[in-house]
């Protein structure tokens, strides 16, 4: 275990540059490319005096570097900003609609594992055959497919037409509040209408978020399953005389899942990325659909809290699957 | 053999000559070619983004003006002819279905569908084109820089693509779009700055493969410069992943750039852009689908043929599929030869 150790501390070693990193390209985006925040913000007719307060208040008279500095000081503090468009703090808008958006995602996540590790067995089962060519064209389609269209078919389908699954916002308040999300909620106090009644507004949103990275995965794991049949070590399973079942379900899937893992954690951008979309269609109160709004609106503050907080949740994921895989893999670790 | 005929004489000499130098680089060609052919995927999808090529560059000069022509004006002429007509009978052609009259039906404004789709369409051309020609060679260089020298300056390069791979790459695109203020141009810049680090990453790991290789150690040996070696010997041979990702990432771009207009970050109305014309459909829904769905529909065709393409180039560009095309061909040869000779024997 001491080597999964020290190779934590090398990790850490290079996730933490990368969070600097992180922190600078929203600051350059916030503070160097346009050219004066206060002035995009407002009418350029504004008062003085009101310009020197704004000045003060995004650090704008002090040397960039140091405005960097205080920026990050800032970020690190949670004083992310007021939203011009509700008039709170950013953090705490994000607060209140962030969990929809994590719960969004990784039930994405969970649908793109499933149906993807699914869809990528069948294909190298039944290789080069009928079913393994209609798998690869259905890939191809998964990931032409734009976020928005397959949103609206979906809904037409199953909230118009048949009136399967709820089509717009989120389901009954669970009874009591833990951790601010809903499904978790609602299992802790054993409220399970409620829970239900989540799970059915989240399934739509999700299901659409998760074909694209379906797609992916499925490609990938077929590959990958063909690659570790083909390796040395089933050769010899098969000599020793092992049924075809235990060679690929104990031995040929366990290595070729991991490299699903760094993809499938890839994937996870994709998802908050098309939250905008997905959350805006499904009409369900997330970030994405929150920073639609700041950017119709114009609420510089309130985009670039959006971008950062996706950033690091996107970077923890990373992280996360990165240990994983040391985790699963050995020779990674070394 | 039958074209060469028709060159005048001291040209088909050189031809022949050029043919015998290249013949093995030709035959190779030959067989992409065969192999392109035998994929339905791959035809299929040249089909595709040639036909909405052809659209995209030739129906907003057919169509231009049309996209802006509200009905009401020709309600109005209609007036003025004839003293009797009532503008209210009239159904003033807004928010229709499809129809001959307008194969996409109208938006509430009562503009054409089809010839706001087909603007919409060369804006988006406009963006994949623009987007991978100036993206893609940035990250290209930066990719066979790190790749080829390695140490400090790899270690530099690829902590920078490290950072911009941490965001998720619609949200950077977004925020920088958003501060670039809302315009087509700033959309185009914000999904450059996106597009580029893919290919740092993609062909630095194509180029510590190769640098091994012992050829590029005979170059060195032989005194040749560092940058003859990386033109001559490394890129063409790390440009084969290229190719096919360049081609699916016409639709990634084609896919972002309708998000980003979607968010209301690309070109500004009334300049018609499909991902907006998606947005500004979601008020009608459900009852007139065709606003938000044909937009939709056109992006999802668009990115299929270019992915469907790329795809295709996968298995064309792939040595060892043709190896094994070339020699399935030798076999069906050999079997007709030796039915040929059946044949003859039994005659």
């Amino acid at each position: 275990m001491s080597e999964f150790k020290y190779y934590l501390m090398r990790r850490l070693a290079t996730w933490i540059p990368t969070l600097i990193g992180v922190i600078l390209i929203t600051f350059i985006v916030s503070h160097v490319v346009p050219a004066m925040p206060a002035k995009n913000a407002f009418f350029h007719k504004v008062n003085p005096q009101v310009l020197e307060v704004l000045k003060k208040e995004f650090y704008l008279d002090k040397p960039p570097w140091e405005q960097f500095f205080l920026y990050t000081r800032d970020l690190l503090t949670g004083h992310w900003g007021t939203s011009m468009m509700t008039n709170r703090p950013v953090i705490r808008d994000l607060e209140t609609y962030y969990p929809v958006t994590i719960q969004l995602a990784i039930l994405g996540e969970i649908l793109i594992i499933v149906q993807g590790i699914v869809l990528g067995v069948i294909a190298a089962a039944k290789q080069n055959t009928i079913i393994d060519q209609t798998i690869r064209v259905i890939a191809i389609i998964g990931y032409s497919m734009p976020y928005f269209l397959l949103a609206i078919v979906l809904q037409y389908i199953f909230f118009y037409y048949t009136n399967l699954l709820p089509g717009f916002g989120l389901g009954k308040e669970p009874k009591c509040h833990v951790t601010g999300l809903y499904l978790l909620d609602s299992l802790m106090c054993g409220d399970f209408s409620s829970f239900t009644d989540n799970l059915k507004h989240f399934i739509l949103p999700a299901w659409t978020l998760s074909i694209p990275g379906m797609a992916v995965i499925a490609r990938l794991m077929r590959g990958s399953l063909l690659d570790t049949l083909g390796s040395d070590f089933i050769d010899f399973c098969m000599m020793k005389g092992l049924p075809e079942r235990i060679i690929v379900w104990k031995h040929a899937m366990k290595n070729a899942l991991i490299p699903i893992v760094t993809v499938a954690a890839l994937q996870f951008g994709g998802l908050l990325g098309g939250a905008v979309i997905t959350e805006t269609i499904f009409a369900l109160p997330g970030v994405g659909r929150y920073s639609l709004q700041c950017t119709y609106a114009l609420d510089f503050p309130s985009i670039m809290g959006v971008t950062f907080l996706m950033g690091l949740t996107f970077l923890i994921m990373n992280l996360i699957a990165d240990l994983l895989y040391a985790f699963l893999d050995p020779r990674v670790r070394l | 053999m039958s074209l060469s005929r028709l060159l005048p004489r001291p040209l088909r000499r050189k031809y022949q000559s050029w043919k015998e130098k290249n013949e093995s680089k030709l035959k190779e060609y030959g067989l992409m070619w065969y192999a392109f052919k035998r994929s339905p995927i791959s035809v299929a999808g040249l089909i595709i983004v040639v036909f909405m090529m052809v659209f995209a560059l030739f129906s907003p000069q057919v169509l231009s003006g049309t996209e802006q022509l509200m009905n009401f004006l020709s309600v109005h002429k209609m007036i003025k002819e004839t003293p009797e007509f009532n503008a209210f009978d009239y159904s003033m052609d807004l928010l229709q279905p499809p129809s001959w009259r307008h194969w996409f039906g109208t938006d509430e404004f009562g503009r054409d569908m089809f010839a706001r789709c087909m603007l919409g369409l060369q804006i988006s051309l406009a963006y994949a084109v623009t987007v991978i020609t100036l993206g893609v060679p940035l990250g290209i260089i930066l990719g066979l820089v790190a790749g080829y020298y390695g140490g400090k300056v790899d270690e530099l390069i690829s902590r920078v693509t490290d950072i911009f791979f941490a965001f998720p790459s619609l949200i950077l695109a977004m925020a920088l779009a958003a501060s670039l203020g809302a315009g087509m141009e700033s959309a185009i810049i914000a999904m450059i700055v996106v597009w580029w680090p893919g290919y740092v990453r993609l062909i630095r790991g194509q180029v510590l493969s190769v640098r091994e290789n012992l050829y590029v150690e005979a170059a060195r040996a032989a005194g040749m410069s560092d940058f003859k070696i990386i033109i001559k010997h490394i890129a063409p041979n790390v440009l084969t992943p290229v190719i096919i990702y360049l081609t699916m990432d016409m639709a990634g771009v084609v896919l972002m750039g309708a998000g980003l207009s979607f968010i209301g970050l690309g070109a500004q109305p009334p300049t018609p852009e499909l991902g907006r014309l998606v947005y500004d459909g979601l008020n009608f829904l459900p009852q007139k689908w065709w606003y938000s769905l044909i937009p939709g529909f056109i992006l999802f065709i668009w990115a299929l043929g270019f992915n469907l393409l790329g795809d295709g180039l996968r298995d064309v560009l792939d040595p060892r599929y043709r190896r094994r095309l070339e020699f399935k061909m030798k076999e069906k040869k050999k079997k007709k030869k030796v039915e040929r000779r059946g044949e003859e024997q039994n005659v």
